[in-house]
C-alpha cells in the first residue's frame, strides 16, 4: 500500500528577467492505492502528475508532506529502501541503447542485489510473459517504441516490486501494444500488487481503473470509482466527467 | 559492506561496457594515440628529413663589378667550395646544393632585382665597388623571400671566408705569426652531460605534455558521454531508480572515464617508443648518430614513476570534467562548458617547456602543471621524493573533492530535473548529520591527503621558523587540529575514531616491549636496505636530525620523542585505521596504514624503516584494541632514538646492525605483540 499525506513540491520559476517566483506544482495531495488496486491519475498537461509520481517513486524530495508505503513485512523507511519496492516508469526513464533488453535486466537485477541464478530465471519468466523473445539480444537502439516500451516495463518487473508507477505507460504505441501493457497491469493486479499510473486516454482508464483521482493545479479534484464518478456528474463516460469537471475549475478560476 | 562493493563493481562494468560499446570512445582512446600520433610523426619526420636534403636548391646570384681590385672568380670559388662538404674521416664528398654566379656587365635597379627575385630568376644580387683603400659589397636580396635569403647566408659566409684569406695574408706580408696573432685564445668545449641525461633533457620537454594532453583527449569524451550524454538520452532517471547512493554512481562513472584515460596514456607512450625506438635504430644504421648511445634502461624508474602519476591525473581530469559537464543538459551543451577548462588545463600542460619553472612546493599544489613539470625532472634524473608525495596529495585531494561535490550534484533534484543551478553545498549540513558515526573511508580519503598538503605546504614552514618548538606546534596544529575540527563539525563520537578504549597497565608494558624490539629489526631492516641497494638518508633530512637533536635532552624527548608518539598516532593508526577497519580485511588495513606512514616520512630508505614500524604499530592497535598502547611503543622508538644520538657514540650505535639484535628485536616483538594481545581478551578490532 502506498499513501501520499498532504503532498507539496514548490519550485521557483522565473517570471521576468531576475524575477522569480514560488509556485506549488503539487499543492497538498493526499490519497492512498491499496494492494490490489490500480488507480489512474488524470489531468491536464501541467496539472503536477509527473512531480506527483516522482515524489511518490522517491525520486523527488517534497517540500511538505509524507509518502508511507508498507510492503512486504511492513512499513518501509529511507529512500534506498523504499526504491526497492517500486517500479517506476515514465517518458524520462529511458533505456541505454548501446545494450540489449537481457544485459539491462542483469545490470538491474545485479544492482537490486539479487543472485546471479534468481535474475537468470526471473529474466526468462518477463521474457515470457512480454513476449520479448524475438528482440531479447538485440541492443535497444534498434528497436521499435513498442518493443523499447515492453522493455522498460520488463525492467520494473525484475526485482519483483509490490507497487508500480507509470507515468502514461501507453502513450504512443499502436493498440497491439498498448493492449499488451493493459494486460499486463491487469495480471499484477491479480497478483495483488498495487500500480498507481498516469494516462490521458480516457477509455483506458475507465476500463482499467478501479480508482480515478483527478488533479488540476496541484490539487486533488475528485477521487472515486469511474462509476461513482459518472453517477455524480451525470455524464455517459469517463471522457465527459473530466470535461465538466476540469472545465468547472478553469471557469471558475477564469471568474475570479 | 561486501554487497555495496559489489554494487559499485556492477555500476563500474556498466558505465565501462557502456563507453567501450561507444565507437567515438574507442576512436578516441585507440586509434589516435596507436595509429594518428605515429603517422603524423612519421610525416612531418620525413618533411624536414627531405627539406633538409634537397640537393636540387641552385642558387642564382649576379655580380656587378666595378672594383678594380676585387676578382669575382674568387668569390665564385668560394661561394662553390663552401657547397661542397667533405667528410672528416674518409674524405668522400658531398654537393649539399648549386650556385650559379653570373658577372652582369650592368648595374640592375632596385626595382628590377625585386621583380627577378619575386619571378625566380634570381637570388641575390651583388655591386661591388672601389671605397678607398677598401671594397665595399652590396648585396641586394629580400627578407620575405626564402631562397633569397638563404642565398644571402652563402654570400655572407663566401665574403668573409674572402676577407679573412686577405687578412691572413696581410698579417704573414707584415711577418707576424698568423696563428697567435690572429687567434690569440683558443676555445674548445666539453660536454659533461651523458647521452641520457640529453636525451631525458629533450624528452622532458616534450614528453610530459604529450601524456598530460593525450589523457585529456581520452577523458573529455567519456567525461561528456556518462554525464551530459546520459542526460541527453534520459537513461538518467531509469538509472536513479536505482537503490543506491548518488555517490556510487559518480565514483563509477569517474572510474570508468579515468580508467580510459590511463589506457590511452599508456598506449600512447607504448606507441611513441616504439616510433623513437624505430628511428633512433634506424637513424644509427645510417650513421647519423654516430657515438651517441643511448641506455634506454635508465628510464625505467621515471616510466615506473610515471604510473601513478598518469593515474591521479587521468582521476583529476575526469572529476573535473564532469563537475562542468554534469550541468549540461546536452552533449553540445557540455562541449561548450568545457572549452575554457580544457584551454586552462592544455596551457598548464604546456607547463613542462618552460624551463625556468622549477617544482617548488607552491607550484606542486598547482594541478596539471605539477604533473607535468614531477615527469618533467623525473626524465631529467632530479626527482625529489618530497616533492612527489606532495603532487600525488594535492591531485587525490581535488579529485576527492571534485567527487564529493559530484556526488552532491547527483543527489540534487535541481540539477537533475534541471529547472536552476542553485548552489549545491559541499558539505552536508550540520543539522542533517547524524551523531555519534565513526570515521569513513571517504573522510580518510579526503583527511590524509588533506592533513599532509598542509604539512608540507605550512609544517615545513613552521619547523623551519621555531625550529626544536615548530615540530610540536606543527604536528599538533596540522596532524590532530584539522581532523579533529572536521570530526567535531561532522559530530563524530571521538572515542571510536581515535580508539581512545581503556586498557590494562600490561598492555602498556607490552607496547614498550614491542617498541624496543619494533626499533632494533628496524634498524637492521635500514641497514640492509642501505647496504644492498645503497639508498641512504636523504641529505636534508638527516641535517634537520642533527639541528634537532642538539638541543637539550629534555626538550629533546617532548618534541621528537612524545610528540609524533601523541600526534601521529592519533592520525594514523588512530583516524585512518578506524576509517579502513570495517570494511577492509585487517592484514590490508594494517598494510595500507603503514604505507601511507612509509609515506609521510618522505624519504625512500625510512618509507621502508618506518613503513615496517608502523605496521607493528598497526599489530599492537589491532591486538589491544586500543590506541594507548601504540602510543607507548612509538614513544619508545623515537626515545631511543634521541637517547643514541645524544649520548651513545657512533661507533657504539653502529653496533646495532649486528644481526644479533635482529633476533633478539624480533623475539621482544612477538613477546610485546603476545602480552598486548593476551591483557585485552574483550575488545578487539
Amino acid at each position: 500500500m502506498i499513501r501520499a499525506k498532504n503532498l507539496v513540491k514548490t519550485f521557483t520559476k522565473t517570471v521576468q528577467k531576475n524575477k522569480k517566483v514560488e509556485f506549488n506544482a503539487v499543492d497538498g495531495i493526499s490519497f492512498e492505492a491499496e494492494k490490489g488496486e490500480i488507480v489512474g491519475l488524470l489531468g491536464p498537461n501541467g496539472a503536477g502528475k509527473t512531480t506527483l509520481l516522482r515524489m511518490l517513486a522517491g525520486l523527488m524530495t517534497p517540500t511538505g508532506g509524507e509518502v508511507s508505503v508498507t510492503a512486504g513485512s511492513g512499513e518501509i523507511t529511507g529512500n534506498e529502501d523504499l526504491k526497492r519496492h517500486i517500479g517506476y516508469m515514465s517518458a524520462n526513464t529511458k533505456l541505454y541503447g548501446r545494450f540489449s533488453a537481457r544485459e539491462i535486466l542483469k545490470f538491474y537485477g545485479q544492482v537490486y542485489g539479487m543472485e546471479d541464478s534468481d535474475i537468470e530465471r526471473r529474466t526468462d519468466e518477463i521474457i515470457k510473459v512480454l513476449n520479448m523473445d524475438k528482440f531479447a539480444d538485440n541492443r535497444i537502439d534498434r528497436l521499435s517504441t513498442g518493443q523499447v516500451q515492453r522493455t522498460s516495463i520488463s525492467r520494473c518487473l525484475i526485482h519483483d516490486p509490490e507497487i508500480y508507477i507509470f507515468d502514461e505507460p501507453t502513450l504512443g504505441l499502436d493498440i497491439l501494444s498498448s493492449s499488451a501493457i493493459i494486460d499486463f497491469m491487469l495480471a499484477e493486479k491479480e497478483k495483488g500488487k498495487t500500480v498507481i499510473y498516469s494516462t490521458h486516454y480516457m477509455e483506458e482508464a475507465e476500463y482499467l481503473c478501479d480508482r480515478i483521482v483527478m488533479i488540476h493545479e496541484g490539487k486533488v479534484v475528485c477521487n472515486d470509482s469511474p462509476d461513482n464518478l459518472k453517477k455524480e456528474t451525470g455524464s455517459q463516460n469517463l471522457r465527459e466527467v473530466f470535461r465538466k469537471l476540469i472545465e468547472n475549475k478553469m471557469e471558475s478560476a477564469a471568474n475570479e | 559492506m561486501n554487497s555495496k562493493l559489489k554494487i559499485f563493481k556492477t555500476l563500474f562494468l556498466k558505465e565501462l561496457r557502456d563507453v567501450l560499446r561507444d565507437k567515438k570512445a574507442i576512436m578516441m582512446m585507440v586509434l589516435v594515440p596507436v595509429i594518428v600520433y605515429p603517422l603524423i610523426m612519421m610525416v612531418s619526420l620525413m618533411v624536414s628529413s627531405m627539406l633538409a636534403n634537397d640537393k636540387d636548391t641552385t642558387y642564382d646570384i649576379a655580380v656587378y663589378n666595378e672594383s678594380t681590385g676585387f676578382d669575382v672568380g674568387n668569390l665564385e670559388n668560394a661561394l662553390k667550395e663552401n657547397a661542397v662538404e667533405t667528410d672528416e674521416e674518409d674524405g668522400s664528398k658531398e654537393q649539399l646544393y648549386n650556385v650559379i654566379c653570373t658577372v652582369s656587365d650592368k648595374k640592375i635597379s632596385e626595382d628590377q632585382c625585386k621583380s627577378m627575385i619575386s619571378d625566380k630568376d634570381l637570388d641575390a644580387y651583388l655591386e661591388i665597388a672601389d671605397n678607398g683603400e677598401k671594397v665595399e659589397v652590396k648585396a641586394f636580396y629580400m627578407e620575405s623571400v626564402n631562397e633569397s635569403s638563404e642565398a644571402m647566408d652563402k654570400v655572407r659566409r663566401a665574403v668573409d671566408n674572402l676577407s679573412d684569406g686577405i687578412v691572413e695574408e696581410n698579417v704573414e706580408k707584415a711577418g707576424l705569426d698568423k696563428d697567435s696573432f690572429l687567434y690569440p685564445i683558443s676555445f674548445e668545449k666539453k660536454g659533461l652531460s651523458s647521452s641520457e641525461q640529453i636525451a631525458g633533457q629533450i624528452l622532458g620537454m616534450i614528453l610530459p605534455m604529450m601524456i598530460v594532453l593525450s589523457i585529456l583527449i581520452s577523458v573529455m569524451h567519456p567525461s561528456i558521454d556518462l554525464t551530459a550524454g546520459e542526460k541527453e538520452r534520459g537513461t538518467l532517471e531509469t538509472l536513479l531508480m536505482l537503490p543506491v547512493s548518488g555517490k556510487y554512481i559518480v565514483m563509477a562513472k569517474t572510474l570508468t572515464a579515468a580508467l580510459c584515460g590511463v589506457v590511452t596514456a599508456i598506449l600512447n607512450i607504448l606507441s611513441m617508443s616504439v616510433v623513437f625506438g624505430v628511428l633512433f635504430e634506424q637513424n644509427k644504421a645510417a650513421g647519423l648518430i654516430d657515438g651517441i648511445n643511448i641506455d634506454f634502461s635508465s628510464f625505467i624508474s621515471a616510466m615506473l614513476l610515471t604510473f601513478p602519476v598518469i593515474i591521479v591525473t587521468a582521476l583529476f581530469m575526469s572529476a573535473i570534467f564532469m563537475c562542468f559537464t554534469c550541468f549540461a543538459k546536452s552533449y553540445k551543451e557540455a562541449n561548450s562548458y568545457m572549452s575554457p577548462v580544457m584551454m586552462v588545463l592544455m596551457f598548464l600542460a604546456y607547463g613542462s617547456m618552460i624551463p625556468t619553472v622549477e617544482l617548488n612546493q607552491y607550484v606542486a599544489v598547482v594541478p596539471v602543471l605539477n604533473v607535468s613539470i614531477l615527469l618533467r625532472d623525473a626524465l631529467n634524473f632530479k626527482l625529489d621524493y618530497t616533492m612527489l608525495l606532495l603532487v600525488l596529495c594535492s591531485m587525490v585531494l581535488y579529485s576527492v573533492l571534485s567527487i564529493l561535490f559530484l556526488s552532491k550534484a547527483y543527489n540534487s533534484e535541481n540539477l537533475l530535473f534541471g529547472d536552476g543551478k542553485n548552489a549545491i553545498s559541499l558539505f552536508e549540513k550540520r543539522s542533517n548529520i547524524k551523531k555519534g558515526m565513526s570515521v569513513t573511508i571517504g573522510d580518510a580519503c579526503f583527511i590524509y591527503p588533506f592533513v599532509i598538503l598542509v604539512y608540507l605546504l605550512f609544517g615545513t614552514l613552521i619547523q623551519a621558523k621555531y625550529e626544536l618548538a615548530g615540530l610540536p606546534i606543527s604536528q599538533f596544529l596540522i596532524l590532530v587540529g584539522i581532523p579533529l575540527a572536521f570530526f567535531i563539525y561532522a559530530k563524530k563520537d571521538i572515542k571510536k575514531v581515535y580508539s581512545f578504549n581503556n586498557c590494562k597497565p600490561l598492555s602498556l608494558v607490552g607496547g614498550v616491549i614491542t617498541g624496543i624490539g619494533a626499533f632494533f629489526v628496524a634498524a637492521i631492516l635500514g641497514d640492509i636496505i642501505m647496504k644492498v641497494t645503497g639508498i641512504t638518508i636523504g641529505e636534508g633530512l638527516s641535517d634537520a636530525f642533527k639541528e634537532f637533536f642538539s638541543h637539550n635532552a629534555v626538550m629533546a624527548t617532548l618534541c621528537i620523542a612524545l610528540t609524533p608518539a601523541i600526534a601521529e598516532e592519533m592520525l594514523f593508526r588512530g583516524v585512518l585505521l578506524s576509517a579502513l577497519k570495517d570494511k577492509v580485511k585487517p592484514v590490508y588495513t594494517v598494510l595500507i596504514v603503514s604505507v601511507l606512514f612509509g609515506l609521510f616520512h618522505m624519504d625512500l630508505l625510512k618509507f621502508f624503516t618506518t613503513g615496517f614500524i608502523g605496521a607493528i604499530f598497526g599489530l599492537i592497535v589491532y591486538y589491544g584494541g586500543s590506541i594507548f598502547p601504540s602510543m607507548f611503543a612509538h614513544f619508545t622508538v623515537n626515545f631511543i632514538s634521541v637517547i643514541l644520538a645524544k649520548y651513545v657514540s657512533e661507533q657504539t650505535a653502529n653496533m646495532l646492525t649486528n644481526p644479533i639484535f635482529g633476533i633478539i628485536g624480533l623475539v621482544l616483538v612477538i613477546v610485546g605483540l603476545f602480552i598486548v594481545k593476551n591483557s585485552n581478551k574483550e575488545q578487539s578490532f
